[in-house]
């Protein structure tokens, strides 16, 4: 499953509710609350086996499906940067 | 938005308003995330005579429904995102759509902001609002579910009163800029606003609530005053441990209010917080503000809420309503100014009467006549600054269907307030998972109100008139 599937999926099963635009603020339109962040800052990193900090939980990340799928991917190639650093040394 | 801009345009949309058939004392309620339009609007409908009902958007579809059935409001503004969550609950006629609309169109039979502004309003700039003290400016519907929801009715006098008082108390001026966070169904964000506009001073409005986002504002806008309950910045520790790495050299102060504020972490606070000073606030939304205690008593008078505010009386009174004496434990009553009206649609009950409002607080005041908070008389708890009543969840569990019994006790502090523990028994007939009753409690409760644990359990204590024994199964669970 891609990276955006898995996180519309968790979303859909949190909220019950599907077919909502990928750039929609989830908060605002009330599909996720403030309660929801914890268990899916978890959700994220042992899915994606990724370390989530305070500084990347703003809005701008965490307020749409888009701003997810876009830290998730980031991270992911940074881990595989550090990974190969570490081969080529 | 400057005051001329934002004088000019609720002008503009008050007299649509009234156009529209919005007379003195109709109610127009109001549904949105943070935005400029909602100050627009505020000042909008109290400029036709309206009275202003803002649902906090964390409510659930089911109190909403309740909240619009028990005000009958002749228009409702709400923010674009909101309405297409709501498909069971029926809008007045009159809508108008605020916030940024898709694609700059909004749904029919809504209108929106952005056009009726465009389209100004003859008389505008010359527009004059009048009230009287006691004509009824809002109704605030603070937290709670369908059943408990209760609107709490403010008069202009008791805005205006608190606006002079409070600019006075904080020493606001037009070089402050304070931020906005709670949603403006709060009286103190409402509070906040008016202070803002009666001082001259720059609100900046706060929609993210993310740690992260908090602070980045506090620093970039330079914030010099931040009214804010507890749990926020127990929150901003817990969340983001840059905080306590950050300076803030603008801060000129913060008020506290509406929860405990464990001694250990106020004064952690005060250590990022170095050059701050701290206003310590008490207050009900049915007295609106009570005590405050100044940055220069903070040290000398640790853990009090201060001194009654001009014109406020606070009386601390025995079970037979006798007052009690320096140092006892009893319940707090606040008199003279700022009381509300009373509730709306309902009669005053237990906590309006002998003229004041009796708070349901137990508190003690001190020789020197400070107040000091204890804790609640009943079972009331409060998380994230909202009023949550166990026994309304154990109602919401019991309208389950498969759920014969629940029981639901506050245990340990999670930092938000107390950890609230649910106890299902289930119908002999039925077999019930934790995830059914989850998902069952997030379509039906308020974020605020979601248990922290539930547990499925064959049966529950009682005492010996049948009731759940909360207290046997606090210590058969040690929680």
């Amino acid at each position: 499953m891609s990276v955006m599937s898995t996180i519309v999926n968790y979303v859909e099963n949190v909220s019950h509710e599907k077919g909502f635009d990928h750039s929609t603020n989830l908060f605002e339109r009330g599909l996720l609350t403030s309660l929801d962040v914890l268990s899916l800052v978890a959700f994220i990193e042992e899915t994606f086996h990724l370390q989530i900090s305070g500084d990347d939980v703003d809005m701008a990340t965490f307020g749409t499906i888009d701003g997810l799928v876009e830290m998730v991917t980031r991270k992911q190639a940074e881990a595989l940067t550090c990974a190969s650093h570490v081969v080529d040394r | 938005m400057s005051f001329s801009e934002l004088d000019y345009a609720s002008s503009v949309l008050a007299l649509f308003l009234k156009r529209s058939g919005v007379e003195p004392g109709m109610r127009v309620a109001m549904l949105s995330t943070k935005c400029i339009d909602e100050v627009i609007a505020i000042f909008a409908i109290m400029k036709a005579g309206g009275v202003l009902v803002h649902i906090n958007p964390a409510f659930r579809e089911d109190t909403i429904r309740h909240v619009i059935a028990e005000v009958e409001p002749v228009a409702m503004f709400f923010h674009a995102g909101k309405r297409t969550a709501l498909e069971s609950v029926e809008f007045p006629a009159l809508q108008v759509e605020i916030g940024p609309t898709p694609g700059g169109a909004c749904t029919p039979p809504a209108q929106s902001l952005n056009a009726i502004l465009q389209a100004g309003a003859p008389g505008a700039s010359t527009l004059q609002s009048q009230h009287g003290c006691d004509d009824l400016a809002a109704i605030l519907y603070t937290s709670g579910t369908m059943a408990s929801s209760k609107g709490i009715k403010v008069s202009h006098g008791i805005f205006s009163d608190a606006t002079v008082v409070s600019a006075r108390v904080l020493g606001n001026l037009p070089s402050d800029r304070l931020i906005s966070v709670t949603p403006f169904s709060f009286d103190g964000a409402l509070s906040q606003l008016f202070t803002a506009v009666f001082a001259g001073a720059t609100l900046v409005l706060q929609d993210s609530t993310f740690p992260k986002d908090v602070v980045g504002t506090l620093l970039s806008e330079r914030i010099t005053g931040f009214h804010a309950m507890p749990s926020l910045w127990r929150m901003i520790f817990a969340r983001y441990p840059g905080f306590a790495l950050c300076e803030f050299p603008d801060l000129r102060y913060i008020s506290l209010i509406g929860e405990c504020f464990p001694e250990e972490d106020l004064l952690r606070l005060k250590q990022v917080l170095r050059h701050t000073g701290f206003y310590m606030m008490y207050g009900t939304t049915e007295a609106f503000r009570s005590t405050c205690l100044t940055p220069a008593d903070f040290d000398r008078k640790r853990g009090s809420v201060g001194l009654p505010l001009p014109g406020v009386e606070i009386a601390i009174v025995d079970e037979d309503g006798l007052p009690c004496r320096p140092g006892q434990v009893g319940e707090i009553v606040h008199r003279g100014a700022f009381v509300s009206p009373g509730y709306w649609k309902r009669d005053g009950g237990t906590t309006f009467r002998d003229h004041g409002v009796h708070t349901g607080d137990l508190g003690k005041l001190d020789d020197e006549g400070y107040l000091y908070f204890v804790r609640r008389k009943d079972t009331m708890i409060k998380r994230v600054g909202y009023r949550v009543y166990p026994e309304e969840i154990e109602a919401c569990l019991e309208n389950m269907q498969g759920v014969s019994m629940a029981a639901v006790i506050a245990g340990a502090d999670s930092g938000n307030g107390p950890l609230i523990r649910a106890f299902v028994v289930p119908d002999s007939a039925t077999t019930l998972t934790t995830d059914a009753i989850t998902s069952y409690c997030k379509r039906h409760l308020p974020h605020y109100m979601m248990p922290d644990s539930i547990a499925i359990r064959p049966a529950l204590p009682t005492t010996g008139n049948c009731k759940i024994d909360r207290r046997e199964l606090a210590m058969m669970e040690r929680v």
